[in-house]
């Protein structure tokens, strides 16, 4: 089991990698192409070129493509110091430093570290509701299978996969915030330690079309997964010995249906908590998604660079804890 | 009670010794149409596949009965401040879903001609993901050995990327340069490699899983021991066998795909303007989500009935498909 997990962590940190390496080159030689450099960020408009050369210079950017990677990868675990050459223009990045946004003239990592809990409060929200959603419904609709309700609940579901959850968002709020019931201010952020009211209330829509569209995902997964184990062979064993149809499903029916949405759920969340993008964006949500998508627009590398690879480490790790909990839970899987 | 069950097998003994000759073989497809034609909610999605694939086809055509056009600034229609003159975004006979506000374009054309966008984009990152998995799948699964590895490590490494992140950067450095800008060509064949490219990987995995254990049956030891080419095992032995599967799949990619162009051009990188997509016209409505909320419900429900529309037929395929399935 050490020795599984100890692999596994290593093939991660191949995996992360490959993917901060692509990453850097495509931003790299990207503006190369298209004629623009980091440094105009930090030297504001129509700078001199002398000054743009010399700024590209104390930050490294002149510098060949694949020092200036080894440098950044040594900033993550030594920290690294930027200087434009004057003395004002010193900038301590500590470790571990995912570079520095000369747009927000802040470290990434600050930056990462302030939007995170943004998107924690989103995905972890979510995750319960259509947790508790989509695995009831989906219970319910494979137990009665082919009864009003499992039709209805399946319409449903079929709907919810349809949906776009920037028409959902804007759907809800119409409904909710800008039509002709205000029932919700319109949504600003605030952390729950602050203000837990205004925390929920700019949340809960985000919740709410975040989870539809997975709790939807999940009662489909859930009745395929139940209605194929309630046709094996040891339930109908089970059922002829005599047990009680409560029992049977609770006892043998369910665990065996539900062990695959642990593999599911895992990556589903891991990929969430690198920044529910679309989320984000209709509910103007500070997250790491938001951050991203507007690092994209200000073509601000660092932040794009430590966001992605922040992302990729979630969905690695979420893989890893996946598959181990899987071998927990289900005893015909055995880890080597 | 009991006469209805003692002559019932009389009755139909002979009725099936005449049916014989009919019962004996019928191919996989054969059963899987039989079951197609009967699942009326599958029949409904194709219903509605056609339909959007007539309206993405005859757009310039349905534009000019209603005489409008998707560039065409109908001023006229809004008021001093430049929303739409009236309620559902100034909906009439002229503007069957009325006018946007600010520049005053038609609606109605510009869903329609969203179709195409949408359509097109979507079908053919299908192709290429599809393309994609199904060659390295079975690569992968036939050949093995390094190969093998090769194809599994860089699917597991794709699969780690955050996609849809990469896909906007990869977007948004290709739109700096003027070249792209100009042309909507190129445009849209860039938009098919960023959405059709990432996605390979899902299928690939499960045509290498399908390959890997068709390669084992005793068809696949027959062809070789007559003698046939690795290129006839390929082509004529295993492809058939896998055709139920890659159907089935890109049904359900291409629904997917065109989701991905919507959410893409929602946030502002897809197919660039004047061009009309329907994430592009969602994104601009939100501006006016509290005066002109019909305008936000047009591109929307087409996104959605679209989607849908490929969702109920693809369920209806993977259905008939099924071997577990009752015929």
């Amino acid at each position: 089991m050490f020795r599984y997990i100890v692999r596994r962590l290593l093939g991660a940190v191949v995996v992360v990698f490959i993917v901060s390496l692509v990453t850097f080159f495509l931003f790299a030689i990207g503006p190369k192409i298209t004629g623009s450099s980091p440094a105009y960020l930090y030297v504001g408009k129509n700078p001199t070129p002398e000054l743009v050369a010399a700024i590209e210079k104390s930050f490294g950017l002149d510098q060949p493509l694949v020092k200036q990677y080894a440098d950044y990868m040594k900033g993550i675990v030594a920290g690294r110091t930027f200087s434009d050459g004057t003395p004002d223009g010193v900038r301590e990045c500590p470790a571990p430093c995912f570079g520095y946004s000369f747009r927000y003239k802040e470290p990434v990592w600050t930056l990462i570290k302030d939007r995170f809990p943004v998107t924690l409060s989103l995905a972890v929200g979510a995750a319960i509701l259509w947790l508790v959603l989509g695995l009831s419904v989906g219970i319910l609709s494979a137990l009665k299978k082919g009864t009003v309700v499992d039709r209805a609940a399946m319409i449903i579901a079929l709907a919810g996969v349809s949906l776009p959850v920037y028409f959902t968002g804007l759907i809800l709020l119409y409904v909710f915030v800008y039509g002709p019931i205000r029932f919700l201010p319109p949504p600003t952020y605030k952390p729950l330690t602050e203000n837990p009211v205004a925390w929920f209330q700019s949340l809960i829509l985000a919740w709410i079309a975040l989870a539809f569209l997975y709790a939807a995902l999940y009662a489909r997964l859930t009745r395929a997964n139940m209605l194929d184990t309630m046709s094996e062979d040891y339930i109908r064993t089970a059922v002829s010995k005599g047990l009680t149809r409560r029992k049977v499903i609770s006892k043998h029916a369910l665990r065996a249906a539900l062990t695959p949405i642990i593999t599911i759920f895992g990556l589903d969340l891991g990929a969430l908590l690198g920044g529910a993008i679309l989320t984000e964006k209709v509910f103007s949500l500070p997250g790491l998604g938001y951050l991203s998508i507007d690092a994209i627009d200000k073509q601000d590398l660092p932040v794009i660079m430590g966001v992605t690879i922040v992302a990729a480490l979630f969905i690695v790790l979420a893989n890893i804890i996946v598959d181990v909990l899987y071998g927990v839970v289900d005893p015909r899987v055995r880890l080597s | 009670m009991t006469a209805p069950l003692d002559t019932a097998p009389l009755d139909d003994a002979p009725a099936v010794a005449a049916a014989e000759p009919q019962i004996a073989g019928r191919s996989l497809g054969q059963i899987a149409w039989g079951r197609l034609r009967r699942d009326k909610v599958a029949l409904v999605g194709a219903g509605m596949i056609i339909f959007f694939v007539l309206v993405a086809i005859f757009a310039p055509l349905l534009c000019a009965i209603f005489d409008v056009d998707p560039e065409t600034n109908y001023t006229d229609q809004l008021d001093d401040l430049g929303f739409p003159d009236g309620p559902w975004a100034n909906a009439s006979w002229d503007h069957p879903f009325g006018v946007e506000p600010g520049l005053g374009r038609d609606i109605f054309a510009r869903t329609v001609y969203g179709a195409r966008y949408s359509l097109t984009i979507a079908l053919l990152a299908t192709v290429l993901t599809v393309g994609l998995g199904v060659v390295a799948g079975i690569i992968a699964g036939f050949r093995g050995g390094w190969m093998d590895t090769l194809i599994s490590r860089s699917m597991d490494i794709l699969l780690a990327f955050p996609v849809l992140l990469f896909s906007i950067a990869a977007l948004v450095i290709v739109g700096q340069a003027q070249w792209y800008k100009e042309s909507v060509l190129y445009q849209i064949l860039f938009m098919t490699f960023v959405i059709g490219f990432f996605g390979w990987p899902y299928i690939g995995r499960i045509i290498r899983g399908q390959v890997l254990s068709l390669r084992e049956k005793e068809f696949v030891d027959a062809a070789r021991s007559l003698g046939a080419s690795t290129n006839r095992i390929l082509f004529k032995e295993l492809l058939p066998n896998l055709l139920p599967i890659i159907l089935v799949y890109s049904t359900l990619i291409i629904p997917t795909n065109i989701l991905a162009e919507a959410a893409l051009s929602f946030l502002g990188v897809g197919l660039q303007p004047p061009t009309p997509t329907w994430g592009q016209m969602l994104s601009d409505s939100r501006a006016s989500l509290q005066l002109v909320p019909s305008y936000v419900a047009v591109p929307g429900m087409a996104i959605f009935l679209c989607v849908l529309a490929f969702n109920l037929f693809g369920d209806g395929l993977r259905d008939a498909f099924d071997p577990k399935g009752t015929q």
